[in-house]
Parts: C-alpha cells; sequence; structure tokens
C-alpha cells in the first residue's frame, strides 16, 4: 500500500503562528519555525492544487495549518488569491475569532469560503459568529477539545476521546504544505519530521512515519 | 395566553448565585453589585422549604422537571452533594439536571449524580477545563448535552449583557408557570432574572404563586 503517490493538497498552512496558547493544541511549543507563508510559495500550492482539481484528484482545500490564519498579513487578499484560482473549489478557513474582522466577513461571503470557528474562548468566538453570521458567512462553531478530544499522537497531554479510524491522509494520498513552503504527510505534524520534499518538487510519495505509531488514525 | 396563570413546577432551585468564572456574555458577574441580586449559597432552611414546594407540585402531577442550578454555578455550594440526593429522596420521579462550567467536577461528583439519575450539561467556557467534565460525565453516563449554545444560539438575557439577541420564540416559563426559586428563597418567574424583578413569592409564604409578565419581557426574545 505504500508508498503512495500524492493526489491532493487538504491543508496549506499560510501561518504556523498563533496568538493563543491553548494547552490542548502543538502550537505553543512548535518544533519548527513560526512563520508566516510567502505570496511566492502560496501561488504555486495554489498552482498545484488548481491542476489536481482540474485532473480531477482534488476538490476541495483548508487554508490552515498549526496556526491562526487571520494573523497573516496578507490574510484577505490570499483568501481572494484562493478563490480567484480556484473557483470551483470549496475552500474552508478555521479561525479561533481573536482577530477577526468585519472585512475578513465581507470577503469570506464574497468568496464563498467556508468558515470553522474554534471555541477555545467563547466569549471571542461568539463575535467572530455573529461578524460572519452578519455578513452571510457559511460558518460552523466548534469545541473540539471538548467534543473530539485528541493528544495530537500523544504530542500534548490531552485525553483521547476518539475511537481509531483509517487514516484519510496517508489513504488518500493527502498533504499538508506547511507554512515554510515544505510538505508533510500529516496535520498532526508540529516538529516537520514527516516532511516529503518540498512544493519545488516535481512529485512526493507517502508512507506511514513515527507518529504514526501513537496516532489514533491508523495507516 | 392570559395571565396571571397558577405556578405548575419548580423548575429550577438556584443553590448558589456565585459563579467562579467572569464571561462577558453572562449578568452572573454583575450580581453582588447595587441594582443586581446578591451572590450567596443558598441556606438549608431555604433549600428544605424549595423542596417542600417542588414535592407539593409533584404531589399535584405537574412537577415533572427540576434543574438544581440558577445564575451561579452550582458545585461552589458546599453541600452540593447532600443537596443533590436529598433533592432525588423528595422526587424519586422527576427528572432531574444541573449545569456547570466543569471547573470544579471530580469524580466524586459525576459517581453521586449517576446514582441519583441526574443528568449534566456541561458549558465550556474554559474548554482546558470543560473537558474532564465531559470525560467524567460520559464514563458515569450523565452527560445530556455539550453546550455551545452561547456561540451558536446566542442570546443577551433580555439585553442585560452586550450580546447577541436570541430568536424569538416562546417563553416556556411563563407559558408552562414554571417557577425559579432563587438562592435567597425568594420565586421568580424567570430565569434571566438577575435583579430580582421578577419575583412572585417566597419559599416562606404558603400561597399559592402565580406568573405574569414583568418588565424583563419587554427586552427579551422569548414571548410570554
Amino acid at each position: 500500500m505504500y508508498p503512495r503517490p500524492v493526489t491532493h493538497i487538504r491543508q496549506i498552512e499560510i501561518t504556523s503562528r498563533c496568538n493563543l496558547r491553548c494547552v490542548y493544541c502543538t502550537s505553543p511549543n512548535l518544533g519548527r519555525p513560526k512563520v508566516d507563508m510567502t505570496e511566492e510559495i502560496f501561488q504555486k500550492v495554489l498552482d498545484l492544487a488548481a491542476r489536481w482539481m482540474k485532473g480531477g484528484t482534488q476538490d476541495r482545500i483548508s487554508l490552515c495549518g498549526i496556526g491562526e490564519p487571520t494573523i497573516h498579513p496578507q490574510f484577505i487578499q490570499f483568501l481572494r488569491l484562493a478563490r480567484e484560482k480556484l473557483p470551483e473549489g470549496i475552500l474552508d478557513v478555521t479561525t479561533n475569532g481573536v482577530k477577526f474582522t468585519a472585512e475578513m466577513a465581507r470577503t469570506l461571503a464574497d468568496c464563498n469560503i467556508f468558515l470553522g470557528i474554534s471555541m477555545h474562548r467563547p466569549e471571542i468566538a461568539g463575535r467572530a459568529a455573529f461578524l460572519a453570521e452578519q455578513y452571510g458567512v457559511a460558518f460552523k462553531s466548534h469545541c473540539d477539545p471538548v467534543m473530539t478530544p485528541t493528544n495530537w499522537a500523544g504530542q500534548v497531554e490531552w485525553r483521547m476521546g476518539v475511537e481509531k479510524y483509517p487514516c484519510p491522509w496517508l489513504r488518500q494520498g493527502g498533504i499538508m504544505v506547511m507554512a515554510d513552503g515544505r510538505i508533510t504527510t500529516c496535520c498532526f505534524d508540529s516538529t516537520g519530521e514527516g516532511v516529503v520534499g518540498t512544493i519545488d518538487d516535481a512529485m512526493w510519495l507517502v508512507k506511514p512515519w513515527q507518529l504514526c505509531k501513537t496516532c489514533h488514525q491508523f495507516p | 395566553m392570559d395571565y396571571p396563570r397558577l405556578g405548575r413546577e419548580i423548575h429550577q432551585i438556584e443553590l448558589s448565585s456565585d459563579c467562579n468564572l467572569k464571561c462577558p456574555y453572562c449578568p452572573s458577574h454583575m450580581l453582588g453589585k447595587p441594582g443586581w441580586r446578591g451572590r450567596l449559597h443558598m441556606e438549608e432552611g431555604i433549600f428544605v422549604k424549595s423542596l417542600e414546594k417542588a414535592v407539593a407540585y409533584y404531589r399535584a402531577g405537574t412537577q415533572t422537571e427540576l434543574w438544581l442550578m440558577g445564575l451561579g454555578e452550582s458545585l461552589l455550594h458546599p453541600r452540593f452533594l447532600e443537596y443533590v440526593e436529598r433533592t432525588r429522596s423528595a422526587l424519586p420521579t422527576t427528572a432531574l439536571r444541573i449545569s456547570t462550567n466543569g471547573l470544579l467536577f471530580t469524580e466524586e461528583h459525576a459517581r453521586v449524580l449517576g446514582q441519583n439519575r441526574v443528568r449534566v450539561h456541561i458549558s465550556p467556557h474554559r474548554p482546558e477545563k470543560a473537558e474532564q467534565a465531559a470525560f467524567l460525565a460520559r464514563k458515569y453516563g450523565i452527560l445530556e448535552f455539550v453546550g455551545t449554545n452561547i456561540v451558536s444560539d446566542p442570546f443577551n438575557w433580555a439585553g442585560l449583557v452586550d450580546w447577541k439577541a436570541g430568536k424569538p420564540a416562546p417563553c416556556q416559563w411563563l407559558q408552562k408557570g414554571w417557577l425559579n426559586i432563587l438562592s435567597d428563597g425568594s420565586i421568580s418567574t424567570c430565569c434571566f432574572d438577575a435583579k430580582g424583578v421578577g419575583i412572585v413569592g417566597h419559599v416562606n409564604e404558603v400561597r399559592e404563586v402565580k406568573v405574569k409578565p414583568y418588565e424583563l419581557c419587554a427586552s427579551c426574545n422569548l414571548i410570554p
């Protein structure tokens, strides 16, 4: 079964920085650079996703990784770029709401990009939800650390509250492009040890890596 | 609907009006300030009288559900578990529920609540604390709901807090004759009554209690 060729991009981590320090997340102790994705890398990633969408192996993409996308200084521009290059794609982004603005809400609505709102701080997430509703953004709020808790394959001290299930990333050949342009096979990759190449390579293969041993998603 | 209507159920007994959080979307943190109700734990005498009221409705066949909560965090009450057991003894077939922020929730709480068939709602105002409570409540089979409604289905407590107003809906409190016994023993017609202006009686009184719209109804999303 492995290694398998990559067929689609599941997530584009437009920034690996975050403005919260949640105890149940790997972000505070991220073992790789905390950087914003450059426009050059973002364009390359979108070009690749566009090819795969045209080829029929990709239909959706998330514009976030381990980081808070709204603090990227070009966040709004990136939303528009993503919609421009992926006119038929199902796009989504998730925020904690701290820096969420009316302009972001307006852009998400214009670009028909779905918004996830993480309830790390309900008093903040609520304000974001109200803005989203006001501007007609399709959105859903959630509190995963309580409802479906995970320990990020053992990387954080938190409960494993979900059943084991097959890893859709490995089985379907999905990747995350990290903020620095490297490509990893796994959304839990907080160290960069699951890297299989960079956006400048011609092809990538995915296979189980060390974190799979402690993960609830099995290869 | 015609008012006043007879009260038919003690829907809430506010074991404590104190809280260990200060959420901006809740009027709880205003309690104790001028113009607002006090912050206090319910005294035993008031609790006994409250149960007697509920038992009277139970015998009349109109008491079907009781929440041991109000504007505060019930687990702050030093005799919380004892009061839970006494409530279950007094009301053997009434649906009992609590809602908690989970900060103080322990395995002992889950065990005793489970033994007494009390269903638990958890409000994850602080997810890093609430998860443990949700886990324990699940473990003992008493978790009914993890509420994210302050974001997904918000309300502003009839204008008492600066938050998004709720969608119009019928007021079950008034329409069903539900009563809220506050921590000082006064009886209100309303769960939003953070100022104690909807008082229609006291547990020490023997007269029948009637409910009707009051001043907060004018700014409330719930329709009498």
